[in-house]
């Protein structure tokens, strides 16, 4: 059987979306520090220090129960991000209507920002003594 | 340049946050030097970093994937 490539990318975008939505339900019912069954971060386990991911399951557990303060406590990278990454996979889906933003959020200036962000939050987060580090 | 290459930086920042290591921060770095090269207007050398990029994206995903079945599975 063959099939056109709209009907492939069709296909991948929907099966793409259901997994999205099952891990969604997943991380907004179940609580990742109540449950065993949520992965740990490898990189914390091994090394003690957090990672920048570090808190990114309990973040989305928070943000999908409308609790934004708290998923700001557990990972601020998630909830930043968020708007940017949406915005940046919206113009990989719909490059025609986005031509002026995909040179712009994919600029020099825009990647050396963010990789600051990133490189800053995970030197502030492991040297703060606060409930920041505490966490396991 | 007509066709710039991808700089994966999506993806870069998804495995960054996802995948719990830090070789997506690499990935990040090349994706700047992707966007660098392009704004340079170098498109060979836009090529290859953007090779490099993909590479690095895969290594973490599937470095993460592995990682998380087998903790999954106990061993860890």
């Amino acid at each position: 059987m063959t099939f056109t490539t709209s009907f492939k990318r069709g296909l991948f975008l929907t099966v793409v979306s259901i997994c999205i939505i099952i891990l969604l339900l997943i991380y907004k019912i179940y609580n990742p520090l109540e449950n065993d069954l949520f992965p740990k971060c490898i990189f914390y386990k091994y090394t003690g220090f957090l990672c920048p991911g570090c808190g990114s399951q309990r973040a989305i557990h928070c943000l999908l129960n409308f609790n934004i303060l708290s998923a700001i406590k557990q990972n601020i990278l998630v909830v930043l991000f968020i708007p940017y990454l949406t915005l940046s996979i919206l113009t990989k889906l719909y490059p025609q209507f986005f031509t002026t933003w995909k040179r712009k959020i994919e600029s020099p200036l825009a990647i050396k920002i963010i990789i600051g962000i990133i490189l800053g939050y995970w030197l502030i987060r492991n040297i703060s003594l606060d409930n920041y580090a505490s966490f396991p | 340049m007509t066709n710039p290459p991808k700089t994966w930086l999506t993806e870069s920042i998804l495995v960054t946050l996802l995948c719990c290591l830090p070789i997506g921060i690499v990935a990040i770095i090349q994706a700047n030097k992707v966007s660098s090269l392009i704004a340079a207007d170098d498109e060979k050398g836009a090529i290859k970093a953007s090779e490099n990029a993909k590479m690095y994206v895969i290594v973490s995903a599937v470095l993460g994937v592995v990682l998380i079945g087998l903790f999954l599975f106990g061993t860890f």
